[in-house]
């Protein structure tokens, strides 16, 4: 089972492969709003490979959910934000977002 | 009276820029007063394309051209690969870009909404649209019916341009601010920061848009600091809204109000109205429109409905009823669109035919059967996903992963960015016991 750790290096790498050769990808970068590296077709297919990958780890990703919409603050704004929301599933057993 | 004459007549102050934003500046006098490219080649019965966009030389351009009694077919810079075929479709004889008129090779073939125009001495708008099968339509309006229906007065507000010059949506943003004294301002680029940045700077006051656009805002923290003070009216149209994503946009907006658009570049402009801001009911209303559920789907009749396609049958049953494809319901005079019928794929608010997929999967070597379909998502509404099976098997995981890299190499070359599989598949394509796909 990934550990928080693995989670973030794998959306890290999936996000700087769309990006091509050169793109400086951290905990901090921007997914959505001011400074975004994604567009929103990208941050679509991040997601979908994100999805992909819990499935494969046997985490109980959801992410079609309208919870995420109506947060004030979504989970998808940074890497970090985004491993963080994932890696929550998993130690929490969750089956639905929060 | 011509248009120019009647819109003159309408303003209070024919020297007031209507147009803003990026460095437009437009009055109605400035377009009265000397024209912007010289149209002395053009005559009327003429087809046209107008390459533009919300920029002072294009919409002087259009409205001249309507006065001519042109048919003008307006398109945008992006959509130039199929320039030609459109050109093909629409008997176009002659091009405008960047306000140089430039004669196309002689059009073999005419069509009898166009010789109608010709005969009546009117001008026509047409209007490119995805089918639910086959290529593009060219829809052909006739300009006098189509623009009665803004001598109606309605509401004068300040307007982002969000839809675009060759969509029905974007033109009737123009045209409603023309006829009813309003103002447009022209967005510096569709992105949800510089969207917002000039909400704010122009105190825009009416935003058109999509769903898809909508659910980007909120996703962006944007909106937690009620940040648009100045703006009174959010339209939504082109895709289906979802409940959840109005009401967390009524919350964060709450001095907003929020309306639907529903409306088919085959049946003119409808008014439509929501019964409540929060509600995915609506009422519609216009110039001969009537609405009813037939079978689960939505018909319409309008008054203001286009002449016919160029390059397909009529959609009209004997009545003029016009069957949407959209899967409805209704409760006396409101209706609640429910989805799509057909396949069509809807990205953000662009149409994907998954034939258009499949055809240019196919194409890649070894490909044997493919599936394109669209996946629901809270951020574009849909996006594209393609089940692709090959004629023969993989030697190796990895030689399964490079051929996938190189499909989407392939896909990402061929397709428009927004028909693009965002997911692929390397399965066998599910068949029924007819050998059809399921």
């Amino acid at each position: 089972m990934p550990d928080k750790d693995a989670i973030q290096n794998f959306i890290i790498d999936a996000v700087a492969s769309g990006l091509g050769e050169g793109a400086k990808i951290g905990p901090e970068t921007a997914l959505l709003g001011k400074g975004a590296v994604l567009s929103s077709l990208r941050l679509v297919e991040l997601l979908l490979q994100v999805e992909d990958y819990c499935l494969e780890n046997d985490i109980p990703f959801v992410w079609t959910t309208d919870a995420a919409l109506s947060e004030k603050r979504s989970h998808y704004r940074t890497v970090e934000s985004l491993s963080g929301y994932v890696y929550g599933f998993l130690s929490d057993g969750r089956k639905d977002a929060p | 009276m011509s248009l120019l004459g009647e819109l003159l007549r309408r303003c209070p102050d024919p020297d007031r820029p209507f147009l803003l934003g990026r460095g437009a500046s437009l009055s109605l006098r400035d377009i009265a007063a000397a024209p912007l490219s010289d149209l002395s080649s053009l005559r009327a019965g003429d087809v046209v394309a107008l390459i533009g966009a919300f920029d002072p030389l294009s919409i002087s351009t259009l409205l001249r051209l309507l006065d001519r009694g042109v048919i003008v077919a307006p398109l945008t810079p992006d959509s130039e690969a199929r320039h030609d075929e459109f050109f093909a479709q629409a008997f176009v004889s002659a091009c405008i870009r960047a306000g140089r008129v430039e004669q196309l090779p002689p059009v073999k073939g005419t069509h009898p909404g166009l010789d109608y125009l010709r005969q009546r001495g009117e001008g026509g708008l047409i209007l490119f649209s995805s089918g639910t099968t086959g290529g593009p339509k060219a829809i052909l309006h006739a300009a006098p019916r189509l623009l009665a229906s803004y001598h109606k007065p309605g509401r004068s507000l300040r307007a982002l341009a969000f839809l675009l010059f060759d969509h029905i949506g974007g033109l009737n943003t123009l045209l409603h601010m023309l006829f009813n004294n309003g103002e447009v301002v022209v967005p510096r680029s569709l992105s949800v920061e510089d969207v917002a940045a000039d909400l704010q700077d122009y105190a825009v006051e009416l935003l058109p848009t999509t769903p898809t656009f909508l659910r980007l805002l909120l996703l962006s923290g944007i909106l937690d600091e009620d940040p648009f003070p100045a703006l009174k009216l959010i339209s939504y149209g082109t895709e289906l809204m979802d409940q959840p994503t109005l009401d967390a946009l009524c919350k964060a907006l709450p001095t907003v109000d929020f309306r639907q658009t529903y409306g088919m570049s085959e049946l003119g402009i409808l008014r439509v109205q929501s019964k409540a801001r929060d509600s995915l009911w609506m009422r519609l209303g216009g110039e001969g429109v009537r609405a009813q559920v037939r079978d689960g789907l939505l018909y319409i009749h309008s008054g203001n409905r286009m002449l016919g396609y160029l390059n397909a049958p009529s959609p009209f049953d004997k009545e003029g009823w016009y069957c949407t494809q959209d899967m409805a319901e209704n409760e006396g005079p409101w209706f609640r669109i429910k989805g799509r019928q057909s396949g069509l794929i809807n990205v953000g608010g662009l149409k994907v035919l998954p034939a258009e997929v499949e055809k240019a999967a196919l194409l890649f070597p070894g490909v044997a059967l493919v599936k394109a379909m669209g996946a629901p998502n809270p951020v574009s509404g849909e996006h594209v996903e393609l089940i692709c099976q090959f004629a023969a098997p993989f030697a190796s995981g990895e030689e399964q992963k490079r051929v996938k890299a190189a499909l989407r190499e392939h896909l990402q070359k061929t397709l428009p960015a927004s028909a693009v599989p965002l997911r692929i598949r390397l399965e066998n394509v599910p068949l029924n016991y007819r050998y059809k796909k399921k």
